[in-house]
């Protein structure tokens, strides 16, 4: 098999799980949108983070 | 939270010259993952040196991690005696990379590049072949999954050829 071809079994496996309806979401826009999307979702991380956290206080 | 954003337009609005690299290099190519900072390859020239640490100094930047106190001063100096840092500012993380594993420098990686117009301004990013290779070369096991990823992001990009790929989207 030419060196091209060679794929790496592992990173082949991981592929099997990418959802890859995420992805054409994403290509569907521009590299700028998806920075600020990107920013957005982090944004809700820090909320879901900062709830727990508020959460785990009242327990 | 970083500020993607206000970062990347607080280094390129002093004109530094950089590509961005990892996890926000992936976003821009269509990555789903979620990335805390922001990870740069800067030039190493004098002019460049002097350009990073005046478009960071207003934002307090500290080495990231480090306990409060040490004597770390943000300038040119500091820059030139060291390559990579890991940065906290008041706007996010950032590493501020002098050189990447499997990439090399920022001269080695120009060719390598596509330039993005983020923010009304043009900014280099690494391609996406490249991309995959420098975190390949890093040799992380908890890249494997971002390194899928990317991986089927170009195998659909082989696949489709419609305006959806980045570079027919890399203009904004």
């Amino acid at each position: 098999m030419a060196q091209s071809d060679w794929k790496d079994p592992v990173i082949e496996a991981y592929k099997r799980d990418v959802d890859l309806t995420l992805l054409r979401k994403n290509l569907r826009l521009t590299p700028e949108e998806r920075i600020l999307a990107a920013m957005e979702l982090q944004k809700l991380a820090e909320e879901v983070r900062r709830a727990g956290r508020e959460a785990r206080r009242g327990l | 939270m970083t500020d993607f954003k206000a970062l990347l337009e607080a280094l390129t609005g002093a004109g530094v010259e950089l590509i961005l690299v990892g996890g926000l290099a992936g976003i821009a190519h269509g990555s789903a993952r979620l990335t805390q900072d922001i990870d740069i390859v800067y030039a190493r020239s004098d002019e460049n040196l002097e350009k990073v640490a005046r478009a960071l100094a207003q934002h307090h930047p500290y080495l990231r991690g480090a306990p409060p106190g040490l004597p770390f001063k943000w300038d040119a100096a500091t820059l030139r005696h060291g390559l990579n840092f890991t940065l906290e500012t008041t706007l996010g993380d950032i590493d501020i990379l002098g050189e990447i594993t499997g990439g090399g420098g920022y001269e080695d990686l120009l060719a390598h590049t596509i330039e993005l117009q983020l923010f009304n301004r043009p900014v280099l990013c690494l391609d996406l072949d490249t991309l995959i290779k420098t975190k390949r070369a890093a040799g992380r096991p908890k890249d494997l999954e971002a390194i899928a990823e990317l991986e089927a992001l170009r195998d659909s990009r082989a696949e489709d050829s419609s305006p959806t790929s980045l570079e027919e989207t890399a203009a904004g």
